[in-house]
């Protein structure tokens, strides 16, 4: 495991019934992940526990998804708390915002790839979420919440670089 | 960048190996779970031996399983060994004196992934 002094990176994405997380030393270097169940969508809960894993991990950045950028598609709710986390009285550490299209370039998918073949892929190169993969989603189902794990380390991997955005860029033509 | 490491990847590994709690407490010889999950929300430290133990599990150094712990006391280390060392110069140099003072430069120079070069004789 590389441990040189690199920047620490907590990636965050919400869901329905609470947060999933990744946190990265290094593009190569996943040091944890997780969902964090808030039980309801609240944002007061999911607020607490974002602060409680800034304090566990103290991070020099955190990584959300850019809510407000053309692709994202995340309920009021989720937007305020993105906004409130972004730009609250409370933010504590600078903050990066990851777009739908910088998300998109991870990897060699092409821009039509889908958020199953992302999470796929991650899975690949990061062979301790396997076991996190959901089932693939029929038409009828709702998104799993573990998804919310791959989110949540797409918005890590795509903030720090690294082979996979690369190879993503180039099949890109970006 | 980051100047500092989390005290301890005790979580990071056992995740990587697929043990969950209750298992790795079984291999550590601790009857339930809980203690490993003080352990890896910083809430409690384990003993020389279970540090031992982990190091053997995970096939990792304690100084790359404690990382944050290991940079923490190498800092500690290497400032008490410059002031020992400059006590020690301000005396008389014999043999034995100047032994110490190898073996407190060693200390001193020791590269960031924690390795001591041998003492020159």
């Amino acid at each position: 495991m590389k441990t040189d002094l690199t920047v620490r990176v907590l990636a965050i994405d919400p869901f329905s019934r609470g947060v999933g997380f990744a946190v990265f030393e290094g593009s190569n270097n996943l040091i944890d992940w997780g969902l964090k169940s808030t039980a309801t969508a609240d944002n007061r809960k999911s607020a607490r526990v974002i602060d409680d894993l800034v304090d566990r991990f103290d991070p020099d950045v955190l990584v959300l998804e850019a809510w407000e950028a053309e692709g994202s598609r995340r309920c009021a709710r989720v937007q305020k708390l993105l906004d409130r986390i972004a730009y609250g009285e409370r933010s504590r550490i600078p903050v990066q915002l990851i777009t739908a299209r910088e998300l998109r370039a991870i990897g060699t998918l092409p821009d039509s790839g889908t958020k199953y073949g992302r999470a796929m892929l991650l899975a690949e190169r990061f062979p301790e979420l396997r076991s996190y993969l959901p089932p693939f989603r029929k038409p009828w189902m709702s998104e799993d919440d573990r998804m919310s794990i791959f989110d949540a380390v797409g918005f890590g991997i795509a903030y720090l670089g690294g082979p996979m955005v690369r190879a993503g860029r180039a099949a890109n033509g970006g | 960048m980051s100047h500092h490491r989390l005290p301890h990847y005790l979580r990071t590994h056992r995740r990587r190996s697929g043990l969950t709690q209750a298992e790795l407490a079984s291999l550590l010889g601790a009857s339930a779970g809980t203690k490993i999950s003080r352990y890896e929300s910083f809430a409690r430290f384990p003993s020389v031996v279970t540090v031992l133990a982990y190091e053997i599990i995970f096939n990792q150094p304690v100084s790359e399983l404690f990382a944050g712990v290991y940079d923490d006391v190498l800092r500690d280390v290497r400032g008490r060994a410059a002031q020992l060392a400059e006590t020690l110069s301000a005396g008389p140099a014999d043999i034995q004196t100047n032994r110490k003072l190898a073996l407190l430069r060693n200390i001193i120079d020791i590269d960031p992934k924690g390795r001591i070069r041998p003492i020159e004789p």
